[in-house]
Protein backbone atom coordinates (compact mmCIF):
# COMPACT_ATOMS: atom_id res chain seq x y z
CA UNK A 1 0.00 0.00 0.00
CA UNK A 2 2.85 2.37 0.83
CA UNK A 3 4.38 1.73 -2.58
CA UNK A 4 1.12 2.69 -4.26
CA UNK A 5 0.78 5.81 -2.13
CA UNK A 6 4.35 6.71 -3.12
CA UNK A 7 3.35 6.65 -6.77
CA UNK A 8 4.36 3.14 -7.81
CA UNK A 9 1.41 2.04 -9.91
CA UNK A 10 2.87 -0.92 -11.78
CA UNK A 11 3.00 -3.58 -9.10
CA UNK A 12 3.79 -7.30 -8.97
CA UNK A 13 2.70 -9.01 -5.73
CA UNK A 14 4.84 -12.07 -5.18
CA UNK A 15 2.84 -14.89 -3.56
CA UNK A 16 5.39 -17.60 -4.42
CA UNK A 17 6.42 -18.02 -0.78
CA UNK A 18 2.95 -17.51 0.69
CA UNK A 19 1.68 -20.74 2.21
CA UNK A 20 -1.65 -19.51 3.46
CA UNK A 21 -4.18 -16.95 2.25
CA UNK A 22 -7.59 -16.26 3.77
CA UNK A 23 -10.25 -13.59 3.28
CA UNK A 24 -8.22 -11.06 5.28
CA UNK A 25 -5.36 -11.46 2.83
CA UNK A 26 -7.77 -11.34 -0.10
CA UNK A 27 -9.19 -8.13 1.29
CA UNK A 28 -5.73 -6.56 1.35
CA UNK A 29 -5.07 -7.65 -2.25
CA UNK A 30 -8.41 -6.33 -3.49
CA UNK A 31 -7.80 -3.04 -1.68
CA UNK A 32 -4.40 -2.70 -3.32
CA UNK A 33 -5.84 -3.55 -6.74
CA UNK A 34 -8.53 -0.92 -6.32
CA UNK A 35 -6.00 1.77 -5.39
CA UNK A 36 -3.73 0.89 -8.29
CA UNK A 37 -6.63 0.89 -10.74
CA UNK A 38 -7.81 4.26 -9.45
CA UNK A 39 -4.39 5.65 -10.33
CA UNK A 40 -4.42 4.13 -13.79
CA UNK A 41 -1.83 1.51 -12.93
CA UNK A 42 -1.65 -2.27 -13.05
CA UNK A 43 -1.29 -4.85 -10.30
CA UNK A 44 -0.56 -8.48 -11.13
CA UNK A 45 0.03 -11.52 -8.96
CA UNK A 46 2.85 -14.04 -9.14
CA UNK A 47 1.13 -17.12 -7.76
CA UNK A 48 2.11 -20.69 -8.66
CA UNK A 49 -0.14 -23.69 -7.99
CA UNK A 50 -0.89 -24.11 -4.30
CA UNK A 51 -3.17 -23.10 -1.50
CA UNK A 52 -3.30 -19.33 -2.28
CA UNK A 53 -4.22 -20.01 -5.92
CA UNK A 54 -6.94 -22.39 -4.79
CA UNK A 55 -8.44 -19.67 -2.58
CA UNK A 56 -8.31 -17.16 -5.44
CA UNK A 57 -10.09 -19.68 -7.66
CA UNK A 58 -12.77 -20.63 -5.11
CA UNK A 59 -13.64 -17.00 -4.54
CA UNK A 60 -13.66 -16.17 -8.27
CA UNK A 61 -10.90 -13.62 -7.80
CA UNK A 62 -8.77 -15.49 -10.32
CA UNK A 63 -10.93 -13.66 -12.88
CA UNK A 64 -10.34 -10.29 -11.24
CA UNK A 65 -6.56 -10.47 -10.90
CA UNK A 66 -4.01 -11.07 -13.61
CA UNK A 67 -2.20 -14.13 -12.27
CA UNK A 68 1.13 -15.52 -13.45
CA UNK A 69 3.11 -18.59 -12.42
CA UNK A 70 6.21 -16.66 -11.43
CA UNK A 71 7.57 -13.19 -10.82
CA UNK A 72 9.53 -13.42 -14.09
CA UNK A 73 6.35 -14.15 -16.04
CA UNK A 74 4.53 -11.35 -14.23
CA UNK A 75 7.28 -8.86 -15.03
CA UNK A 76 7.19 -9.86 -18.70
CA UNK A 77 3.41 -9.40 -18.90
CA UNK B 1 -16.18 -42.65 23.43
CA UNK B 2 -15.46 -39.75 21.08
CA UNK B 3 -12.49 -37.54 21.78
CA UNK B 4 -13.02 -33.86 22.48
CA UNK B 5 -10.44 -31.11 22.14
CA UNK B 6 -11.20 -27.52 23.02
CA UNK B 7 -9.41 -24.21 22.74
CA UNK B 8 -10.46 -20.93 24.31
CA UNK B 9 -9.13 -18.01 22.29
CA UNK B 10 -8.57 -14.42 23.42
CA UNK B 11 -10.39 -12.15 20.95
CA UNK B 12 -7.20 -10.96 19.27
CA UNK B 13 -6.15 -11.48 15.61
CA UNK B 14 -3.03 -13.37 16.70
CA UNK B 15 -5.32 -16.13 18.04
CA UNK B 16 -6.35 -17.07 14.50
CA UNK B 17 -2.98 -18.63 13.75
CA UNK B 18 -3.16 -20.59 17.00
CA UNK B 19 -6.60 -21.93 16.05
CA UNK B 20 -5.30 -22.97 12.62
CA UNK B 21 -2.30 -24.77 14.10
CA UNK B 22 -4.40 -26.50 16.75
CA UNK B 23 -6.97 -27.70 14.22
CA UNK B 24 -4.35 -28.93 11.76
CA UNK B 25 -2.50 -30.81 14.50
CA UNK B 26 -5.63 -32.66 15.65
CA UNK B 27 -6.66 -33.40 12.05
CA UNK B 28 -3.22 -34.83 11.19
CA UNK B 29 -3.25 -36.89 14.39
CA UNK B 30 -6.39 -38.60 13.08
CA UNK B 31 -4.83 -39.17 9.66
CA UNK B 32 -6.65 -36.52 7.67
CA UNK B 33 -5.25 -36.06 4.18
CA UNK B 34 -3.02 -33.05 3.74
CA UNK B 35 -5.15 -31.47 1.03
CA UNK B 36 -8.16 -31.59 3.37
CA UNK B 37 -6.06 -30.19 6.21
CA UNK B 38 -5.34 -27.13 4.04
CA UNK B 39 -9.07 -26.64 3.45
CA UNK B 40 -9.71 -27.11 7.15
CA UNK B 41 -7.14 -24.46 8.07
CA UNK B 42 -8.85 -22.00 5.74
CA UNK B 43 -12.33 -22.75 7.12
CA UNK B 44 -11.18 -22.48 10.74
CA UNK B 45 -9.36 -19.25 9.92
CA UNK B 46 -12.49 -17.75 8.35
CA UNK B 47 -14.76 -18.83 11.22
CA UNK B 48 -12.37 -17.52 13.87
CA UNK B 49 -11.78 -14.26 11.99
CA UNK B 50 -15.51 -13.54 11.99
CA UNK B 51 -15.91 -14.56 15.64
CA UNK B 52 -12.92 -12.56 16.83
CA UNK B 53 -13.98 -9.49 14.87
CA UNK B 54 -17.40 -9.73 16.50
CA UNK B 55 -15.99 -10.03 20.00
CA UNK B 56 -12.78 -8.01 19.95
CA UNK B 57 -14.37 -4.84 21.29
CA UNK B 58 -16.14 -6.68 24.11
CA UNK B 59 -13.21 -8.84 25.17
CA UNK B 60 -15.28 -12.01 24.90
CA UNK B 61 -13.40 -15.22 24.23
CA UNK B 62 -14.00 -17.45 21.22
CA UNK B 63 -14.37 -21.20 21.68
CA UNK B 64 -13.09 -23.78 19.23
CA UNK B 65 -14.10 -27.39 19.82
CA UNK B 66 -13.11 -30.50 17.90
CA UNK B 67 -15.03 -33.70 18.57
CA UNK B 68 -15.02 -37.21 17.19
CA UNK B 69 -12.14 -39.15 15.68
CA UNK B 70 -12.93 -41.93 13.23
CA UNK B 71 -14.81 -41.79 10.92
CA UNK B 72 -15.11 -37.98 11.21
CA UNK B 73 -14.10 -34.91 13.17
CA UNK B 74 -16.58 -32.14 13.89
CA UNK B 75 -15.22 -28.63 14.24
CA UNK B 76 -17.25 -25.90 15.87
CA UNK B 77 -16.48 -22.26 16.53
CA UNK B 78 -18.71 -20.57 19.07
CA UNK B 79 -18.21 -16.87 19.24
CA UNK B 80 -19.72 -16.20 22.62
CA UNK B 81 -21.78 -13.17 21.91
CA UNK B 82 -22.76 -11.86 18.50
CA UNK B 83 -26.25 -12.32 17.14
CA UNK B 84 -26.76 -14.29 13.94
CA UNK B 85 -29.30 -11.69 12.79
CA UNK B 86 -26.60 -8.98 12.89
CA UNK B 87 -24.48 -10.74 10.28
CA UNK B 88 -24.79 -8.50 7.29
CA UNK B 89 -21.17 -7.40 7.07
CA UNK B 90 -20.01 -8.31 3.53
CA UNK B 91 -16.76 -9.71 4.89
CA UNK B 92 -18.66 -12.02 7.24
CA UNK B 93 -20.93 -13.13 4.43
CA UNK B 94 -17.90 -13.79 2.22
CA UNK B 95 -16.27 -15.84 4.97
CA UNK B 96 -19.44 -17.86 5.36
CA UNK B 97 -19.63 -18.49 1.62
CA UNK B 98 -16.02 -19.61 1.58
CA UNK B 99 -16.56 -22.06 4.43
CA UNK B 100 -19.67 -23.39 2.73
CA UNK B 101 -17.81 -23.87 -0.55
CA UNK B 102 -15.07 -25.83 1.19
CA UNK B 103 -17.46 -27.85 3.33
CA UNK B 104 -21.01 -27.83 1.93
CA UNK B 105 -22.36 -29.51 5.06
CA UNK B 106 -21.26 -26.55 7.21
CA UNK B 107 -24.00 -25.20 9.44
CA UNK B 108 -24.35 -21.66 10.72
CA UNK B 109 -26.71 -21.93 13.61
CA UNK B 110 -27.95 -19.74 16.40
CA UNK B 111 -27.61 -21.31 19.82
CA UNK B 112 -30.34 -21.24 22.47
CA UNK B 113 -28.86 -18.16 24.07
CA UNK B 114 -28.62 -16.24 20.79
CA UNK B 115 -24.97 -16.84 20.05
CA UNK B 116 -23.71 -17.98 16.67
CA UNK B 117 -22.03 -21.29 16.02
CA UNK B 118 -20.26 -22.47 12.90
CA UNK B 119 -20.04 -26.24 12.69
CA UNK B 120 -18.74 -28.64 10.06
CA UNK B 121 -17.67 -32.26 9.93
CA UNK B 122 -14.82 -33.74 7.94
CA UNK B 123 -14.13 -37.44 7.34
CA UNK B 124 -10.85 -38.80 8.64
CA UNK B 125 -9.07 -41.75 7.10
CA UNK B 126 -9.78 -45.05 8.84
Amino acid sequence: MELVEDGHIRVVVNLEEVGFLDSSGLGALVGALKRVNERGGRLVLACPDGSPLKVLTITGLDKVFAIHDSVDDALRS
Amino acid sequence: MADRFTLELPPEPISIGTARLFSATVARFFGMQEETVEDLKLAVSEACTVAIRANEAHGRRVHLAIEGGHPALTFSVSDGGSEVSDRTDPLEVASGELIHTLFPSAEFAPTEDGRADVRFSIPTSA
